[in-house]
């Protein structure tokens, strides 16, 4: 049993070819499920009459789902339904993603809405205030620095949950580190190199956005 | 007989304690007033080592130890001679009223559980909350909190109880029957030593009243001496602001 | 589109995948008791501040939380029989996948609950620790009396959150190889080419798997409030 920082590196190198990859499938996803996630939370604050019972039971039970299996589903739906496409299934990742962290965020977005007292709404409106001026000047201000550390905890969480689309067999980072260990044999330098990519990552994003963070609540 | 001495803390840069010596007589009542900041909660916290001074000494009784060096043994044993009241009452929040007697008494102190919920019965029903036995500390107004925190303490049976500003944090209309029940503590002569801002109730109730300011004692007396005939003018200066003009003749 | 899907199948499916429930089950029991006991160790090491073991796990809860899991499932089935061969000189490359995947979701729910008890711990007011002092109560009599059960209340939340969340992440273990109720699935559908219905099977139970725990740690969330009628702050 035997471990070569040689092919480590050989790994490593492998694996950040597909950075890229991997950062697309997190970011794009959570850039679309910020604006749709925003607008379901309102849409379920404001008890819009239809729409907040259908998603409230629609992320009920959507969120009961682990990604995987649902990345699944959908996977076997698109191959029935859909004529092989040359991006066909980097599509269906966006797809599965974009959904799934739509949810995830609308609930924190929900969250960060809910912790706003009610009394700042009402001191608004007695103030004369619209709603849409209520919440652009007093509400969402507001609720951005609560919001803020779920959205970064989402951002992480959107990269690491990018390493499931080794079931549907895009490369990216995961899949990436080990293509030299095809020759080898040996699998634990490429997923020990995967690790090693995706930690650096994490720790890179984590800082600009916990400085983000700190620059925005400064601001208010 | 509680000795105090050569008591010095810092945080930091602040230092907090200069240089301060106390005595307290069995069965007396030390009343200690003065501005925020003059080191009076410190000093009470010293004492049973919530906060670790830097230098001094303490006595109880027979037995001394070193304020600032003093061993993990030594604290506990103190802390078995004091007990405390506290300006936000600190009653275990998982405990029921009946429950934060007993459990002091039974993992402080040792008593055996059925003597402790004796005891504990029936400190209860010296303030009055035989009723609310059962309550937990969050199912209570602060003035009846207090009053277990009060009836905590004297189970107890300390050499000496420690009253950490008991009324600061109660409503107005509460605190006449707080300082009341503490009056009667110390009717049924227990030692204590309490830092508060009741200037009526220093008056009533204490033997010795002291007076500190920015670390130090300024000045120490009766009560008659203290708010009467004050020699130092820093304690002049002190009772004028918070004494109504004409109440006090300085 | 045709032969998709077939109530047939799922009849037929759901007691052969069903059977591999208990595996989903005993994954989760096991990673969630040892893994509590290892967020104990953990949150009290990183409190006491305790000098090398501190720096160590800095480092590896940074890890934990900087990986997904199911890296960190393939790093440890990888790499432990090398450490351990280095270490010990015992051979694990012939032992239980499950074992594998038991370890890795051991360390990594002993982190993530390990945080959720060290915040919780560090909520107890300061003053409760104080009172238990002043009457003579010694620190780890302190501790384990008035502190503990203080924190466990508030922990509780998040670590049903969490448990919720591991049953979630077994899915992940089928890759590995082991024989779980998604490695049934894929089995059945490499023998058959359907697997449409196992899947939406599988998706059912772990629906009704969440709705329940749900519904159990909110009752026990409500039961739990020494008589206030309201929790402050679900931290989540």
């Amino acid at each position: 049993m035997k471990f070569s920082l040689e092919y480590l590196w050989k790994c490593i190198l492998s694996g950040i070819i597909y950075i890229p990859v991997t950062l697309k499938l997190a970011l794009i996803p959570l850039a679309l499920a910020i604006v749709f996630g925003t607008l379901i939370a309102l849409a379920r604050i404001f008890k819009v009459p239809v729409v907040e019972k259908f998603f409230k039971i629609f992320v009920a039970i959507y969120s009961g789902i682990p990604g995987v299996v649902t990345m699944l589903i959908f996977h076997l739906i698109y191959l029935s339904l859909f004529k092989p496409a040359k991006n066909g299934i980097m599509l269906l990742a966006y797809f599965t993603f974009t959904l799934g962290r739509t949810i995830v965020v609308s609930e924190s977005v929900r969250g960060a809405f809910l912790s706003i007292p009610k009394g700042q709404y009402e001191a608004s409106y007695a103030c004369g205030l619209s709603t849409f001026q209520t919440l652009k000047k007093i509400i969402i201000p507001q609720v951005i620095p609560v919001a803020l550390p779920a959205l970064t905890n989402n951002a992480l969480g959107s990269i690491k949950n990018t390493s499931i689309v080794l079931v549907l067999g895009i490369v990216d980072v995961l899949n990436g580190a080990t293509i030299p260990c095809a020759d080898t044999y040996s699998y634990v330098e490429g997923y020990v190199a995967a690790a090693i990519i995706y930690w650096v990552i994490n720790a890179i994003v984590e800082f600009f956005l916990v400085h983000l963070e700190k620059h925005l609540s400064k601001k208010k | 007989m509680i000795k105090i001495e050569h008591v010095k803390k810092s945080f930091g840069h602040l230092d907090v304690l200069h240089d301060v010596s106390l005595t307290v007589d069995d069965g007396s009542v030390v009343v200690i007033l003065g501005p925020s900041g003059s080191g009076k909660t410190t000093l009470l916290r010293s004492i049973n080592f919530l906060e670790r001074a830097d230098k001094g000494k303490l006595t109880i009784g027979s037995s001394s130890v070193d304020l600032h060096s003093a061993k993990k043994k030594e604290v506990l044993e103190i802390r078995r001679k004091t007990s405390m009241v506290f300006q936000n009452y600190n009653l275990f929040a998982n405990k029921t009223a009946l429950e934060n007697i007993v459990e002091a008494l039974v993992t402080g102190h040792g008593i055996p559980r059925a003597q402790a919920v004796e005891r504990a019965k029936e400190e209860l029903r010296k303030v009055g909350l035989s009723d609310k036995e059962n309550y937990y500390p969050s199912q209570l107004s602060g003035g009846q909190q207090q009053r277990v925190g009060i009836a905590r303490a004297v189970a107890l049976d300390a050499e000496v109880i420690l009253f950490d500003e008991p009324t600061s944090a109660l409503d107005p209309e509460l605190v006449g029957e707080t300082l009341a029940l503490i009056k009667q503590v110390a009717k049924d002569g227990h030692t204590m030593i309490v830092v508060t801002h009741e200037m009526s109730f220093a008056e009533d109730v204490a033997d010795k009243v002291v007076f500190m300011d920015g670390g130090y004692i300024v000045e120490e007396g009766s009560p008659q001496d203290i708010f009467y005939h004050p020699k130092e003018e820093r304690t002049r200066q002190f009772l004028r602001r918070i004494i109504p003009v004409g109440e006090y003749v300085i | 589109m045709a032969d998709l899907f077939s109530w047939q199948r799922v009849v037929k499916n759901f007691p052969i995948l069903i059977t591999k429930l208990p595996v989903t089950f005993e994954i989760v029991a096991v990673a969630f008791s040892l893994g509590f006991i290892l967020a104990l160790l953990i949150a009290t090491t990183r409190i006491k501040k305790v000098p090398l073991l501190n720096q160590i796990l800095t480092v590896f809860i940074s890890f934990e939380r900087g990986t997904p899991l199911l890296v960190q499932m393939l790093v440890v089935y990888y790499a432990f029989p090398i450490v351990l061969y280095k270490a010990f000189g015992i051979d694990s490359r012939r032992w239980e996948k499950i074992i594998f995947v038991d370890l890795a979701l051991i360390l990594n729910q002993g982190v993530f609950l390990g945080e959720i008890f060290r915040g919780a711990i560090l909520a107890v007011p300061k003053g409760q620790k104080e009172a238990a002092l002043a009457c003579g109560i010694s620190d780890s009599k302190a501790f384990i009396k008035i502190i503990l059960p203080q924190a466990i209340r508030i922990a509780l939340p998040s670590t049903g959150l969490t448990l919720i969340g591991l049953f979630q992440e077994t899915s992940l273990v089928y890759m590995l190889g082991v024989m779980d109720i998604m490695g049934r699935a894929s089995a059945l559908g490499a023998t058959s080419g359907h697997n449409l219905e196992s899947y939406l099977i599988i998706a059912l139970i772990f629906v009704l798997i969440n709705f329940g725990l749900t519904a159990i740690t909110t009752k026990i969330d409500k039961n739990l409030t020494y008589g206030t009628k309201n929790l402050t702050g679900r931290a989540a």
